[in-house]
């Protein structure tokens, strides 16, 4: 995976060198938030995620066997936090009022195009269910490969790819019905 | 090359691997010959294409400052805990009894039953074999299984003494 986290910087954090640790999370908490933040939909989970993420990281740290890259590992860790969490809270019907609120706090001190994509963003994501999500926010925002999202996923190659077609069927309907983008 | 691929077959093309640029030659070269010739799936493909541009163009966000301060303390904290857990001595077992007083009243009652095992088994002063206890010496091991049971007790915090009833 592209710019992953040096080993020498994770060996450290490993040994308990908490500069490392702190340089690990500069390096890494974007990734992690925007994913539990896409995926999720709500500030104050992809807070809570972002803080699970990197105190299990932590923990596993010294026991880190470099089988897969350090952000494959974290990319799975938040993912898969940001799906059990939107199961769990089973809160679905609210969440797409709850984004937009988000968004719209966060809009104002942004330019206005960038406003319109966000909320744009925000309405083709709440068309998708949470594996469907998954998988857009991997491949489409983060640009991941299929193989990297299935290993993330802990799912077949031919999953991933029909979850993305299943997904941009969805949000083609939707951007049709809606007129967007 | 055929070239005549239907509408579904185009849009199931379009949403899958043809966006992800995944496709083989051939099967691009039919999708964007249907496309040069169907005016409703090329407005698909627009809106699928401005579709992956406005998820590509979304705003990256940053975790707040306040995450990595929680963070920080929670590692740290943890860090005290098992440094405090590592720095006690290793032969110091009572602190296991006083913080888990279930553990400590398990332990007793194991105590016993070893001891009382040991005692059934132990050759008499004639030699008779188990089962035969001098009085003397099965005096001075439940005195001593007495002693350590009620430490246990007293470190345990169950405020109580245990009771050995001799059959």
């Amino acid at each position: 995976m592209e710019n992953d986290i040096p080993r020498e910087l994770i060996a450290r954090a490993g040994g308990g060198d908490m500069a490392a640790f702190e340089e690990i999370y500069r390096r890494a908490s974007g990734l992690v938030y925007n994913v539990a933040f896409r995926i999720a939909r709500s500030h104050a989970d992809a807070d809570e995620i972002t803080q699970e993420v990197f105190i299990k990281m932590h923990e596993a740290l010294p026991r880190f066997e470099f089988r897969s890259s350090c952000k494959t590992w974290l990319y799975r860790i938040a993912a898969n936090a940001a799906i059990s969490r939107c199961r769990k809270s089973a809160r679905e019907s609210s969440l797409a009022g709850k984004y937009r609120e988000h968004i719209e706090v966060d809009a104002q001190q942004s330019p206005a195009a960038e406003d319109i994509n966000e909320k744009t963003v925000g309405t083709l994501l709440s068309a998708l269910d949470d594996e469907q999500r998954a998988c857009v926010v991997l491949r489409e925002m983060e640009g991941l490969a299929y193989e990297e999202i299935a290993e993330i996923l802990h799912i077949p190659l031919n999953t991933v790819r029909s979850r993305l077609h299943r997904a941009r069927e969805a949000m083609l309907a939707y951007a049709n019905k809606e007129k967007l983008p | 090359m055929k070239n005549n691929i239907e509408c579904s077959r185009a849009r199931q093309l379009l949403a899958g691997d043809y966006m992800d640029e995944a496709l083989d030659r051939e099967s691009r070269g039919q999708v964007d010959l249907h496309l040069a010739q169907c005016s409703a799936c090329r407005q698909d493909a627009e809106r699928l294409a401005a579709v992956a541009r406005a998820l590509r163009q979304a705003r990256k966000m940053n975790a707040p400052p306040e995450v990595w301060t929680r963070i920080k303390a929670k590692v740290s904290r943890e860090h005290a805990r098992h440094s405090g857990f590592r720095t006690r001595p290793a032969g110091n077992i009572l602190h296991i009894f006083m913080m888990r007083p279930a553990f400590a009243a398990a332990a007793a009652a194991v105590l016993i039953v070893a001891a009382a095992a040991l005692l059934m088994q132990a050759p008499g002063p004639s030699g008779n074999g188990p089962g035969t206890v001098s009085g003397a010496t099965a005096a001075a091991d439940l005195n001593a299984l007495t002693g350590n049971i009620e430490l246990l007790d007293q470190h345990s915090g169950f405020g109580s003494r245990i009771e050995l009833l001799l059959m």
